[in-house]
């Protein structure tokens, strides 16, 4: 049932993966934060659920390298704000400057096509992995 | 998922095991211990499983906090589990059954 947990942590990171990117596109021309300051676009981090000190201490075989994948964090992306001349607009500073987020849309639509795809892979693994199980379950039936 | 895992048997134990249950002289019950308390633990495992599932759908349905993946996937764990035990106890029946159709 290894298998099953892997492709689950898989699922459960790319979910979060898939949040952060509808994010950034929601807000796509958020001018203004809370704190006052430009939307910055977000990245999730991901890696390996066994950390560093596992590897090192642990055994090297199952448990500690097939242990799935986790959220590391979600981190701003650096990037510089798109400026626009808008001087009529409510939110131009001084100068007439609109400055937008910085998100690139052909990114965020291609990670989003890569996100769902690795979603639909974790489910095919899983579900090779039910069968597997299923079938070793009728390895004792009686025809 | 851990199911309590069943031990290869070899021919030595079983023998041994038989002679137990010649001694005892009786069928299969609770004074048996070992095994007993295998297969019952493997039911409250299955007990537990179904059970979190069945908070998990209970959760999803309040509010969808939670994604759904986690209540599909904590549903189809609890199948499984039931499949095997009920495949377990099939086997177990059949066991039985042959015992009694045993001449003596």
């Amino acid at each position: 049932m290894q298998a099953m947990e892997v492709s689950r942590s898989g699922m459960d990171v790319e979910w979060r993966r898939l949040e952060v990117i509808s994010s950034n596109l929601a807000n796509m021309s958020t001018v203004r934060t809370a704190t006052g300051e430009v939307y910055q676009p977000m990245r999730l981090l991901s890696g390996p659920k066994a950390g560093f000190a596992a590897y090192l201490h642990g055994d090297r075989s199952n448990k500690a390298t097939l242990s799935g994948v986790t959220v590391y964090g979600v981190e701003p992306l650096n990037l510089p704000p798109k400026v626009a001349y808008q001087p009529g607009d409510p939110q131009a500073d001084a100068k007439g400057f609109v400055s937008y987020p910085g998100v690139d849309h052909a990114e965020e639509m291609t990670l989003m096509v890569k996100t769902a795809r690795a979603y639909e892979a974790d489910i095919v693994a899983m579900n090779s992995a039910r069968q597997m199980y299923m079938k070793a379950i009728e390895l004792g039936k009686s025809t | 998922m851990t199911i309590h895992s069943i031990h290869a048997v070899d021919a030595a134990s079983t023998g041994s095991l038989i002679a137990d249950r010649a001694a005892q002289s009786g069928p299969i019950h609770g004074s048996g211990g070992g095994f007993l308390q295998m297969i019952t633990t493997g039911f409250d495992q299955v007990d537990k499983k179904v059970a979190q599932a069945d908070a998990m759908t209970k959760a999803f349905a309040l509010d969808d906090s939670i994604p759904v993946h986690q209540v599909t996937y904590a549903l189809e764990q609890a199948r499984l589990s039931f499949e095997l035990m009920m495949q377990v106890r099939s086997q177990l029946m059949s066991t039985f059954q042959e015992f009694q159709r045993m001449q003596v």
